[in-house]
């Protein structure tokens, strides 16, 4: 990819993916005779860019869309309108070689290490797909080669254990592991991790965090990593978007998501974090923060503005736009304008 | 064993027995649980905590064999070995006194049904009747932090985590004595996954029902736990009460999990435990942490650490400790 | 470098999950199981009677020498039927064309319902909507007056009731094997190949029709089970091929001929038998694989 030089003149850097205004309602129908339906606006207008050699962190509440979005940017969802720029070319229409070429660069952890993984495929034969479909000139041997080297990296050893096991006759860390060796025997530009730590302890999942860091900073790669815990989001991550119903409401850096959080919303997340130290207690205070009661039904507004303390007339009428309000901060509410 | 104690491992040890060789997943592992309390299970990936798990509630499926040991339940109706009920008792046993949330939750729900009916089938199956079912299933759904909407979805229309969680409202469905949490909230996030704690907590508190948290997240178990076990490849390494756990450490392997928990302050580089677990279908000769432990001595290469007391109510089996 | 020990060993793991292996592995399982172990044997000796029971018939079925209705006697195992021919050859030799009519008849649907239902479940759309709507016409069209209008027309012969009663059978398991490709094709798993680059037709190789083959293997026993029934039934009305010796042919024979005014249940009673014994043998096996293959798809862990 040939470097942008932005109007200012400085070095910018190219994209891996880009969306515009990525929206996608899913509507669910009840009942057979009194037919009611409803929507859940599970991508509500979202635009991001994810650049090259980046760690793009994804945090987010439970249901706010963050898988939904992880599949439709590597196109095994369909969505309603927008557009997904990868490497320059729009891949909205993809099909056929072009959807080959696309599939070749990128992959996906996903979140249900149970429900990702064939029960009836070995693990061997469930890792090495990937270098058999789009790397045929590998000779058998190689290919097992890569296979036990990539088992051994994500710390399943000996390999020869679990090559021949099926996924029955594994632990869920076990899995979520074989999940990843999946994603990265291919040496992909672009992957997508969702939660891909969850089942790991904490020794076991510095580890696999350093493995993915790595295909960054050794290899130039790029990826989307999606959790709950913001610790190791920020762990990895070079930037940090937010997302709440749908909308993404912040990027920022990772240090400034931190460190100076704008949106109400991210506040009351950050506010939220506990402390990773064990010594010290949490407060266990029901009062504090509220499971959210409510679905993004597609009105044009801030998915915040029902919980948000300083919701204004306007955050009703039209949803905020995204507005940098420090540099490459950007905050999606009526405060900032 | 105390006038309080609901169940009761004893030497618990569970076999994998496959064609060319034998896993042995969960060895000598002794633990009680009283009425009214959490235990915490932590431990490394692949150490044992699911199969032990499952053998609470005899669920164990080939090619798992028990080799040895009992899990005494101390039920309404007197003690009884769990591992010889006959189907009939261990279907009553099973969801009304001892449920359990599977680390498969996300996977675990039927694709073709609607969540309401998933739910009344249980509850109606366990003596509930129709008229209180509809009502139970919403109290349940909102105890586990959802919406009514979900009641008719099915679940592939579900989020992660709200999987997760219609799973929660599953096992209390039938308000069970014991609720054991395998990996229960690994997509929830920090407010969902603190509101839920702090009711079942108060449900705890409440009917003195017990919890079994089977987790990775050391601070959840550090927060909610009275007791907590550290497993290490099918073995029990350290156990005792929580703060003693997390303030004092004595087992090597929980003072390097202890050390590798990130933190947001802390600078950029966090490190796990060098080397990897042993491999459990070979016969594993002194320590199964030798090979990775800082503190390894002669002692530790030939002879099988015991647990032993270091405090009151605290055991590691270690030969650092004890003689 | 690997050493060569641990090369060997690697290779050695994984030819343990050749197909052969797993199938030895699967019929392990079946035999370790109670019920599929009585299915098992019960099948393996109809199976068996049915492939030497002709070397071991004393007498041919169209030796017409003896007497007429004679009860069962040394010689004549199972009595003689309204001709004198001896009923125990018949059922020896009958089996035989009875289980390859079933057979056929679960083979030919249970391969025209299976990629039906598997394709238009994955490709769903307009290949979905015509296949699925050639199913339903089949489906709605009465079956029996069907079979009777077909029998009638086509020349009466083994091939024919075998053809008829295929056509008749594989939209019932095309619509299971559709349901089914249906829930799966939407397991995560299949995202992770399609990423994987596999296309359609490699993904219901390789992930789908492996996910299938209990409910395959179950549906195809009891084609077979229905196959035999409905072609005796055919022949009991008098339709198909009625020179053909089999077990329907000995039910219509006995209801045609007065069997029953004879009283001559040991003519009922070896086709009767057969067909409730093939019913219980098929039960206990499909039950016995449908455990184990729920129990292979993992607990909760
Ligand atoms: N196939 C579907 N049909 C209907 N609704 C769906 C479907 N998939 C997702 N949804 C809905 O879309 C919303 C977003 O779901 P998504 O899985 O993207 O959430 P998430 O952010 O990944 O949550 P979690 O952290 O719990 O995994 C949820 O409200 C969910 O119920
Ligand atoms: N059905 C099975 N057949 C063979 N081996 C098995 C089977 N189930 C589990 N194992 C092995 O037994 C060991 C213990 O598994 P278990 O699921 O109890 O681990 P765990 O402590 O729950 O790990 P995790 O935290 O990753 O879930 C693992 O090494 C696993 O590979
Ligand atoms: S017994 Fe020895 S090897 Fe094992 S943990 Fe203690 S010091 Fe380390
Ligand atoms: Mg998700
Ligand atoms: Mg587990």
């Amino acid at each position: 990819m040939p470097r942008v030089i932005s109007m200012e003149g400085d070095l910018m850097e190219s994209s891996t993916i880009e969306t515009n205004e990525l929206t996608k309602d899913f509507i669910n129908k009840r009942g057979i005779i009194r037919r009611e339906s409803r929507t859940t606006r599970a991508l509500d207008q979202v635009k991001l860019q994810i650049k090259e050699h980046e760690i793009f962190g994804l945090i987010g509440e439970s249901g706010s869309g963050k898988t939904t979005l992880g599949l439709a940017l590597l196109k095994l969802m369909d969505v309603d309108s927008g557009q997904i720029i990868f490497n320059g070319n729009n891949i909205m229409k993809y099909t056929g070689r072009q959807l080959f070429g696309f599939r070749e660069k990128t992959q996906m952890i996903f979140q249900d290490p149970y429900s990702s993984l064939n029960p009836v495929i070995s693990v061997y034969k469930s890792i090495v797909t990937p270098l058999r479909v789009f790397h045929k000139e590998l000779k058998e041997e190689e290919v097992l080669n890569k296979a036990i080297e990539t088992i051994e990296m994500v710390g399943l050893t000996p390999a020869e254990q679990f090559l021949n096991k099926f996924p029955n006759q594994l632990s869920g860390g076990q899995r979520q592991r074989i999940g990843i060796a999946r994603a990265v025997i291919n040496n992909p530009d672009f992957i997508i991790a969702d939660e891909p730590v969850s089942m790991l302890d904490v020794s076991l999942r510095a580890d696999i965090l350093n493995i993915l860091l790595d295909l960054k900073r050794k290899f130039g790669k790029s990826m989307m990593f999606i959790s709950h815990d913001i610790a190791v989001t920020q762990y990895v991550s070079d930037r940090i978007a937010v997302m709440h119903l749908g909308q993404l409401v912040e990027v920022a850096k990772s240090d400034r998501i931190i460190n100076n959080p704008m949106h109400p919303y991210t506040k009351s997340l950050i506010d939220s974090i506990p402390v990773p130290d064990p010594k010290k207690k949490w407060n266990l205070d029901e009062s504090k923060g509220q499971i959210s009661e409510y679905v993004n039904e597609g009105k044009n507004e801030c998915s915040y503005a029902n919980k948000c303390p300083f919701v204004m007339d306007n955050c009703r009428k039209e949803r905020p736009k995204f507005r940098e309000v420090e540099k490459d901060h950007l905050v999606a509410c009526y405060l900032y304008e | 064993m105390t006038t309080s104690t609901i169940m009761e491992v004893v030497d618990l040890s569970v076999d994998y027995v496959l064609p060319d060789r034998t896993i042995k997943a969960v060895s000598h592992v002794s633990l009680d649980v009283n009425k009214g309390e959490v235990i915490g299970i932590v431990g490394e990936s692949g150490s044992g905590k699911s199969t032990l798990a499952m053998t609470f509630l005899k669920l164990l499926e080939y090619p798992g064999k028990i080799k040895g040991g009992k899990v005494v339940y101390y039920g309404s109706e007197g003690k009884s070995d769990v591992l010889k009920m006959k189907p009939s008792a261990l279907r009553k046993y099973r969801w009304k006194e001892v449920s359990m949330i599977f680390q498969s939750a996300m996977n675990s729900l039927n694709p073709v049904m609607r969540i309401e009916d998933q739910m009344g089938d249980v509850m109606v199956e366990h003596g509930y009747k129709e008229d209180e079912v509809d009502e139970r299933i919403d109290y349940m759904l909102q105890l586990a932090g959802l919406t009514k909407n979900v009641r008719k979805s099915f679940p592939h229309e579900l989020s992660g985590g709200m999987k997760q969680r219609v799973n929660i409202a599953l096992a209390l469905s039938c308000d069970p004595k014991i609720l054991i949490a395998d990996e229960a909230t690994t997509a929830l996030d920090v407010v969902v996954q603190r509101q839920i704690l702090t009711r079942l907590l108060k449900l705890k508190d409440d009917l003195s029902i017990s919890l079994i948290f089977i987790t990775h997240d050391i601070s959840l178990v550090a927060n909610i736990a009275d007791k907590v076990n550290v497993m290490y490849a099918g073995k029990i390494a350290e156990s005792g009460p929580s703060n003693e756990i997390f303030d004092s450490p004595q087992h090597p392997y929980t003072k390097a999990l202890l050390a590798s928990i990130p933190s947001l302050e802390q600078e950029k580089s966090v490190k796990g435990i060098r080397g990897t677990p042993p491999d459990l279908s070979e016969e594993i000769k002194g320590c199964p942490f030798k090979d990775r432990c800082d503190s390894v001595f002669d002692r530790c290469k030939n002879e099988v650490p015991e647990l032993k007391m270091v405090s009151q109510g605290h055991y590691a089996a270690c030969h650092l400790y004890g003689r | 470098m690997m050493s060569e020990a641990r090369a060997e060993e690697i290779q050695r793991a994984l030819a343990s999950n050749s197909p052969m292996n797993r199938f030895r592995s699967f019929m392990k399982g079946v035999w370790s199981h109670k019920k599929g172990r009585a299915g098992l044997i019960i099948l393996t000796a109809l199976g068996l009677l049915a492939i030497f029971g002709y070397f071991f018939a004393p007498y041919s079925p169209y030796n017409t020498n003896s007497l007429a209705f004679q009860p069962p006697s040394y010689q004549h195992l199972l009595g003689t039927d309204y001709e004198g021919a001896d009923i125990f050859s018949w059922f020896l030799i009958g089996t035989g064309t009875s289980l390859v009519v079933g057979l056929s008849i679960a083979l030919l649907s249970a391969f025209i319902g299976v990629l039906v239902g598997v394709v238009a479940g994955y490709f769903g759309r307009q290949v979905d909507d015509v296949l699925m709507r050639a199913v339903d016409v089949l489906l709605v069209i009465p079956g029996f007056p069907l079979l009777v209008i077909l029998s009638a027309f086509l020349p009466p012969t083994l091939e024919t009731t075998i053809f008829v009663l295929s056509i008749l059978s594989w939209p019932f398991l095309a619509r299971v094997v559709r349901s089914q490709t249906l829930s799966l094709k939407e397991r995560p798993y299949i995202m992770a190949s399609k990423l994987s680059g596999l296309n359609g037709m490699q993904i219901i190789i390789r992930d789908i029709l492996p996910n299938l083959l209990p409910i395959i293997f179950i549906n195809a026993i009891f084609l077979a089970v229905g196959g035999v029934v409905a072609q005796a039934g055919l022949a009991f009305f008098g339709l198909g091929d009625l020179r053909s010796v089999n077990w329907g042919t000995m039910l219509y024979f006995f209801q045609a001929e007065d069997g029953i005014v004879y009283r001559a249940w040991w003519w009922l009673l070896p086709p009767g038998l057969g067909i409730v014994i093939l019913g219980i043998g098929a039960n206990f096996l499909s039950n016995a694989i449908y455990e184990i293959s729920k129990a292979s798809k993992g607990n909760g862990k």
